[in-house]
């Protein structure tokens, strides 16, 4: 029967801990060849590191060279797919948490590293990174599928809404008032056929992390400006005030034009949906090192206990107010994600039957590193 | 004369509806459903503007741009890209073909025509 | 020989040395000495004697002169004592034992010898006289004796004096000579003494000092660190030697010593390594006992609690004396214990894994999950049991958010395909509408439009459909509703459907169905999109010939086939056809999803679905639905 092999790099200074891993390992009854290479500083293991490829690194966090958490960055910064279990010190528990929140697969305290839990944790932080390389995999794959569907989807699109408009425009041929207002209703249906294939898309694209932001210094009272344009109407449609407060001589913010429009457009949407009667106002603020953006409305206002769960996909209100008037639910959590990439953040408050608001800001330039996304 | 519009994409239902108005409005109108017809148009039929669809069969939309902006004789024709994404990774791509500009699918009623009269009047 | 022997020895040849030089110095000083004291007292008083000799000889003569003269009795008596008095002074002197020395000079005898015929001839004379003999002859002659004697006494006497200042001088002469050569002497042996110290005590430091330094030096070498096998090389054979080679044989005891040591440090090491693994082995009971987020607990025969670790008291809230004999059921809600214990009845004692709720001091519940262990002794009676509980709360939990969240997913997934279907069903309604020219007349290009129009609505449906159908199959939230059904119908159904988009493209199509098949358990939508898809699939990679659906009885199973004339699928391909995603060839209007939904469709029956191939020839799809028999058995 084949043996397995499994090569590790355990980096440890105590030598009887050193020997003593060893032994567990060399010893272990399963059909496993654990091949170990020990090295009793950071240094040369970073050395090892660059020059071969291990299985997994068993790691000790009290090293001459190093300390604690550093040791999981230094590690990780050498080789970022190798899967990290960190050996503690009994009763470190916390320190063993913070490890892998800093990126170990897993903690085990030397207090705890007989055979079978060492032999068992090593096999299991290797199946989860197997796991993680699978769905990491798997989230490519899905990433060009949904840029393939997205196609799939908006090619017909294209057809229905267009071939729509042009007998609409009456570019075909005349049409009669019963032919007009169903078209219009087609058209209507079209064009929320498409903004929820477009949400859809939209947050699966952010959920992937395949998102392209471009990032433009621009100043936020225009788009404000372009978005009241645009949606002035709908409002009045409604009898709705709308109404915008730039603050002059904003500082320039680096953000995506298009996006943080959708996000706008997202808010303004919902408010003019869940206002009756009274008013909707855009303004814009100064604040420290960011700008604020604030979309208040009069309308019905969100439940307290609701309050948390607003920006959450999926989630409808309690009050079914959405499900009335249609929507994905997922307009909300969009505009969250879209501005958290742009490390900004968002968050309402409400008062019911008195009125909601919805805040976000954006950090000002300086203070943001370069953006990349993790996928 | 007449401008010639050279209309690349796979699926004959959009051609259909692409160029209905620009028929009308009179404008000779050329289609293509793969890369590689596109190319032997253009390069026969010297068309006054390309409309492009990214995704094609035999030889995708960005390598015709490609090759229709690194030729001597042809990088002059504008080309507006057909693409379905929404995020600006469509500006981005525009920007990174040389193309002319982009337009989003479905397009409103009446934006390709707008386009098209932009560019080549 | 010993150190000290050796030393002592040293020290008393020196000193044996120092005091025969100085012996003999003085023995030689001595010598000189009576030398000088001899010639003193032999010369000297020889001198002395001689003078004296020479003045009782005068006496002598004298007195016998006086008595020959006045012949008188006084004189008589003066002449004889005169004679005694030189006999006395003479040979008795000379010839006394205390003069005597073999030594003693030739003169010296003849003086005496002269001195004794003197007085010999003085005493004859006297005698003479005595007798009367007045005769001047004899005197005369006697006289004439004497005067010779006397005159050869007193030359005898001379040269005993001559002698004795000769033998002086010589004498003097040789005690200076041998005086000096004595000084040479002395002088030589106090150097020789000296030298033959300087070699004793060198001989004697240098036995001692040389294995010293070797055993310096060996120390040295083995103290720096280096050889401990060194050996000193010494042969001598007092305590030093001994010490070396006692100092060789320590760097030995201590080579091995130091090996040995390490061999101990190994053994101390290995018995560390394995002294931890023990204290490993019997920290992880304890710590497994104390430390475990598991609740450890024991109780006896009658179930009350009589051992627990930390984690209960924590769990519950609870101390020692809140659990101490209590009784456990009081621990579980109403009823909940007997059932714990009786579900252990029923696995005989085997452990197994139970879900219930434990109640907290405070009364709050939480949930659990008990594993109880009943524990027998030999003779089979129940004397207690062990009981592992879990505190599953933050499990429960989060199965109830994943429930809740995939609960939200599929009710966002039906209420996006809600939404998108109002729509859709809107849009196609209107335009139907139209082209049914219910609202009016209509040209042909308007016609045209709607119906493309119309026919991408349809393909977005169906794409839709599709990327949902997915979403809930591999959510495990499709829902398969089973009825008993006639497949061929479905078949029917499907090939009515499709009948159309096959004419369009001029495709043969046709159905063949086989008489009499069982009835089979089947979600019909389903079953009925695994067809459509597959048959759509025909039509969209045929371009010329035709399609066929087949059904026929295989084994206990319904076989259905989809086969078609179209461009067939590379062998290389085959595996990866029903693989989700994968798509052989970018085709116009597909999502890539379709044969891996219907894959998944066909397995939820617990049916089968293959292909079969040929590039250039064709291809055909076949699956298997099970009978109801089949299902059965």
């Amino acid at each position: 029967m084949d043996k397995e092999l499994i090569r590790i790099l355990h980096v440890e200074d105590d030598e009887i801990d050193r020997q003593l891993v060893k032994r567990i390992l060399v010893g272990c009854s399963r059909p496993i060849e654990f091949n170990i290479e020990s090295v009793n500083r950071m240094s040369a293991a970073i050395e090892r590191l660059d020059n071969r490829d291990y299985d997994i690194a068993l790691l000790d966090l009290g090293l001459p060279d190093t300390s604690g958490i550093e040791s999981v960055q230094m590690v990780k910064r050498a080789d970022p797919n190798i899967p990290i279990v960190v050996l503690t010190g009994t009763g470190d528990e916390e320190i063993g948490l913070l490890a892998i929140k800093n990126g170990a697969m897993e903690y085990l305290s030397k207090g705890m590293a007989l055979e079978e839990l060492l032999v068992r944790t090593i096999l299991y932080a290797l199946e989860r990174k197997k796991a993680e390389m699978k769905i990491k995999e798997t989230v490519e794959i899905k990433s060009e599928f949904i840029s393939m569907v997205s196609h799939e989807l908006r090619t017909p699109l294209t057809a229905i809404k267009e071939g729509i408009a042009i007998v609409l425009d009456e570019a075909a041929g005349e049409i009669n008032d019963d032919q007009k207002e169903l078209l219009d209703i087609a058209k209507r249906n079209v064009d929320r056929l498409a903004r929820l294939i477009n949400d859809v898309l939209d947050f699966q694209k952010l959920s992937a992390g395949k998102m392209r932001f471009d990032m433009q210094e621009k100043d936020i009272n225009e788009i404000v400006k372009e978005v009241h344009k645009t949606m002035v109407c709908l409002a009045k449609e409604k009898g709705l005030d709308f109404s915008f407060k730039a603050e002059e001589s904003l500082p320039k913010v680096s953000f995506d034009s298009d996006k943080i429009t959708q996000v706008l457009t997202n808010l303004v949407n919902n408010a003019i949906k869940f206002t009756e009667k009274g008013s909707i106002n855009i303004s814009t603020n100064d604040g420290e090192n960011k700008i604020l953006v604030s979309v208040s409305d009069t309308g019905c206002g969100i439940e307290q206990e609701d309050l948390p769960k607003v920006f959450r996909q999926f989630e409808q209100l309690a009050k079914g107010g959405a499900r009335k008037t249609g929507g994905t639910g997922l307009g909300l959590a969009i505009s969250k994600e879209i501005i958290e990439q742009h490390r900004g953040k968002i968050w309402t408050e409400s008062e019911i039957d008195k009125g909601t608001t919805f805040h976000f800001v954006l950090p000002v330039k300086e203070r943001r590193k370069a953006w990349r996304r993790k996928s | 004369m007449a401008k010639k519009i050279l209309i690349v994409d796979d699926e004959p239902d959009v051609l259909k509806v692409a160029m209905f108005r620009l028929k009308k409005a009179g404008y000779e109108i050329l289609t293509a459903l793969d890369g590689q017809t596109a190319l032997s148009s253009i390069r026969n039929e010297k068309p006054d503007l390309i409309l492009l669809d990214l995704r094609l069969p035999v030889l995708d939309g960005p390598e015709v741009c490609k090759q229709v902006k690194n030729n001597e004789e042809l990088k002059q024709i504008p080309i507006i890209l057909f693409t379905a994404t929404t995020d600006t990774t469509a500006a981005v791509e525009a920007e990174g073909l040389e193309a002319d500009d982009y337009i989003i699918k479905p397009f409103e009623p009446e934006e390709l025509f707008e386009k098209v009269k932009n560019i080549i009047g | 020989m010993r150190v000290g022997t050796k030393l002592a020895t040293g020290f008393l040849l020196v000193v044996l040395l120092i005091l025969l030089t100085l012996l003999f110095c003085s023995a030689i000083s001595r010598r000189t000495h009576e030398k000088l004291e001899a010639l003193k007292n032999v010369v000297a008083p020889d001198t002395i004697l001689a003078n004296k000799v020479d003045i009782a000889v005068s006496d002598a003569d004298h007195a016998i002169m006086e008595y020959l003269i006045q012949g008188t009795a006084q004189e008589k008596e003066n002449a004889q004592f005169a004679f005694a008095q030189l006999e006395k002074v003479g040979p008795k002197h000379f010839g006394s034992e205390t003069h005597t020395n073999p030594g003693e000079s030739e003169a010296t005898r003849e003086l005496i010898v002269k001195i004794r015929s003197f007085i010999s001839v003085g005493l004859d004379i006297i005698k003479l006289k005595d007798q009367g003999v007045n005769s001047g002859e004899l005197l005369k002659t006697k006289v004439e004796k004497l005067h010779s004697a006397r005159k050869i006494l007193l030359e005898q006497l001379r040269k005993h004096k001559v002698t004795r200042m000769e033998e002086l001088a010589d004498a003097e002469e040789a005690v200076s000579g041998a005086y000096i050569l004595d000084v040479r002497l002395t002088l030589l042996v106090t150097v020789l003494g000296v030298l033959l110290t300087v070699v004793v005590t060198f001989v004697t430091t240098r036995s001692i000092v040389k294995p010293l330094k070797a055993l310096n030096k060996g120390a040295e070498i083995v103290n720096s660190g280096g050889k401990l096998d060194y050996k000193i090389e010494t042969e001598a054979k007092d305590e030093i030697g001994q010490l070396s080679r006692a100092f060789g044989k320590e760097t030995k005891k201590l080579m091995e010593t130091t090996a040995l040591v390490e061999k101990l440090n190994k053994e101390i090491a290995e018995r560390k390594i394995a002294e931890r693994e023990r204290q490993l082995a019997e920290d992880k009971y304890r710590t497994i006992f104390e430390n475990s987020a598991v609740a450890i607990s024991l109780v006896d025969e009658q179930e009350r609690l009589i051992s627990w670790n930390k984690f209960t008291e924590n769990l519950l809230g609870m101390n020692r004396e809140d659990l101490y004999l209590r009784p456990i059921k009081s621990l579980y809600p109403e009823g909940h214990w007997q059932m714990i214990r009786n579900h252990d009845v029923r696995q005989k004692g085997i452990q197994h894994h139970l879900e219930t709720q434990m109640i907290k001091k405070n009364g709050d519940l939480i949930d659990v999950d008990i594993s109880l262990s009943v524990l027998k002794n030999p003779e089979g009676e129940v004397i207690g049991s062990i009981g592992v509980v879990r505190d599953i709360t933050e499990r429960k939990r989060a199965e109830e958010e994943l429930k809740k969240t995939m609960e939200m997913k599929s009710q966002f997934i039906s209420m996006v395909s809600h939404e998108l279907r109002i729509p859709l069903t809107a849009v196609k309604m209107s335009i139907d509408f139209i082209v049914d020219r219910l609202a009016g007349e209509i040209n042909e290009e308007q016609e045209e439009l709607l119906n493309v129009s119309k026919r991408n609505i349809d393909r977005l449906t169906r794409l839709i459909n599709e990327v949902l159908t997915f979403q809930k199959l591999v959510s495990g939230k499709a829902k398969f509703d089973m009825e008993t059904r006639d497949v061929n119908k479905i078949v029917r159904d499907v090939y009515e459907m499709m009948a159309r988009t096959a004419k369009e493209k001029k495709l043969d199509f046709s159905i063949v169905l086989e008489d009499g098949l069982p009835k089979v358990e089947l979600d019909s939508d389903q079953i009925s999109q695994v067809m459509t898809n597959l048959v759509h699939n025909a039509i969209k990679f045929t371009e010329k010939g035709g399609i066929t659906i087949a059904t026929s009885k295989y084994d206990h199973t319904i076989r259905i086939s989809v086969s078609d004339t179209g461009c067939g699928i590379k062998k290389e391909d085959m595996p990866r056809l029903f693989k989700e995603f994968e798509q052989l060839e970018r085709k116009k209007g597909s999502t890539g999803l379709g044969l891996s939904i219907c894959k998944k469709i066909v397995e939820q029956h617990k049916g089968e679905i293959w292909a079969e191939s040929e590039p250039g020839k064709g291809t055909a799809f076949h699956f298997v639905l099970p009978t109801e028999q089949r299902r059965k058995a």
